[in-house]
């Protein structure tokens, strides 16, 4: 029984932790402008498009392009499904990744995000950039 | 030490790294902390040391990280597993003391990596490092406090069974030793 309870209490608690860290980061609403450079440096994408509060990078990108993600093996998946760890873009329409050769460097407003498509915070008339790099 | 001991300890190892293999697509849900736990309760402080000098160098050699950066942290942090039993926790068998100390590795094992990373990256992923490793954390600490919550005693006692069969039948490979 104190079992039982030890293990629920660290469900709970665990759960509640995990609600904090995935609870949307965005409470405004407004337009951002989306880019995606490719490999040569060419901007291949330069739109617009609005938000509301609530929505993710991710969210926008899926309405609006053909995604591939990253899977947990780091392997192509259209499929795109929610990881609790955070999506990886490898593809956004023409424009694709491997993961090992080259990536999708995301910069927000021209400084490099440390959160990826699910976490990042995004506000009206921000640039979000996607540019192809190669690993060091 | 006998033979019987050493090639119990040698199974061990492959029991831990076996486990890891097999459950490696769920990113953090292992049961290598339990495993280590129980072992360490089984074995010497030397042989729970030799085991995961073993298990360390096997896991880098087969994953191809064998570099300091991602070893030296590894072998540190479930290092931490037999000192820590040894000395704070007073070879307890309590599996509910044992599971909280489950749970708190879970977040020192994280932690342990960050200097090494922060070699490699700079002071400035410091930050950005620490709370990406969080959800990790929380599911290795979640993991190790339900299965030492609830295998280690089950496990305790079939391993100490076994143990203490083996050591009345066996034969030391030198004498006092």
């Amino acid at each position: 029984m104190k079992k039982m309870t030890l293990s629920i209490a660290i469900l709970v608690l665990i759960t509640f932790a995990f609600w904090m860290i995935n609870r949307p980061n965005n409470q405004s609403a407004g337009t951002i402008t989306i880019q995606v450079i490719d490999v040569s440096a060419n901007i291949v994408v330069n739109d617009h498009h609005a938000f509301n509060e609530g929505d993710s990078l991710f969210d926008i990108l899926n309405q609006h392009y053909n995604l591939i993600c990253a899977n947990a093996l780091y392997r192509p998946d259209a499929s795109c499904d929610a990881q609790h760890w955070g999506r990886v873009i490898l593809s956004i329409d023409d424009v694709h990744t491997d993961w090992n050769t080259t990536f999708l460097h995301l910069t927000v407003n021209g400084e490099h995000s440390h959160l990826g498509v699910d976490s990042v915070r995004i506000k009206d008339k921000d640039i979000i950039q996607f540019t192809v790099q190669k690993p060091n | 030490m006998t033979l019987r001991r050493l090639i119990l300890l040698a199974m061990s190892v492959t029991i831990i790294f076996v486990q890891e293999q097999l459950l490696m697509f769920i990113p953090n849900v292992q049961f290598t902390t339990l495993l280590i736990v129980l072992f360490v309760s089984v074995f010497t402080f030397k042989e729970s040391i030799v085991m995961i000098i073993v298990y360390v160098l096997l896991d880098n050699i087969y994953m191809g990280t064998l570099n300091p950066f991602y070893m030296v942290p590894m072998f540190i942090g479930w290092t931490l597993i037999p000192v820590v039993y040894h000395t704070l926790l007073k070879q307890t068998k309590n599996a509910n003391t044992l599971a909280f100390f489950g749970l708190f590795m879970g977040f020192v094992y994280g932690w342990v990596y960050i200097p090494f990373v922060m070699i490699q990256l700079g002071m400035n992923h410091f930050w950005p490092y620490l709370l990406a490793d969080i959800p990790f954390e929380l599911i290795m600490a979640t993991s190790n406090f339900l299965t030492i919550l609830w295998l280690y005693e089950p496990l305790y006692r079939v391993v100490s069974q076994q143990m203490e069969s083996i050591e009345k039948t066996c034969i030391p490979l030198k004498k006092n030793q």
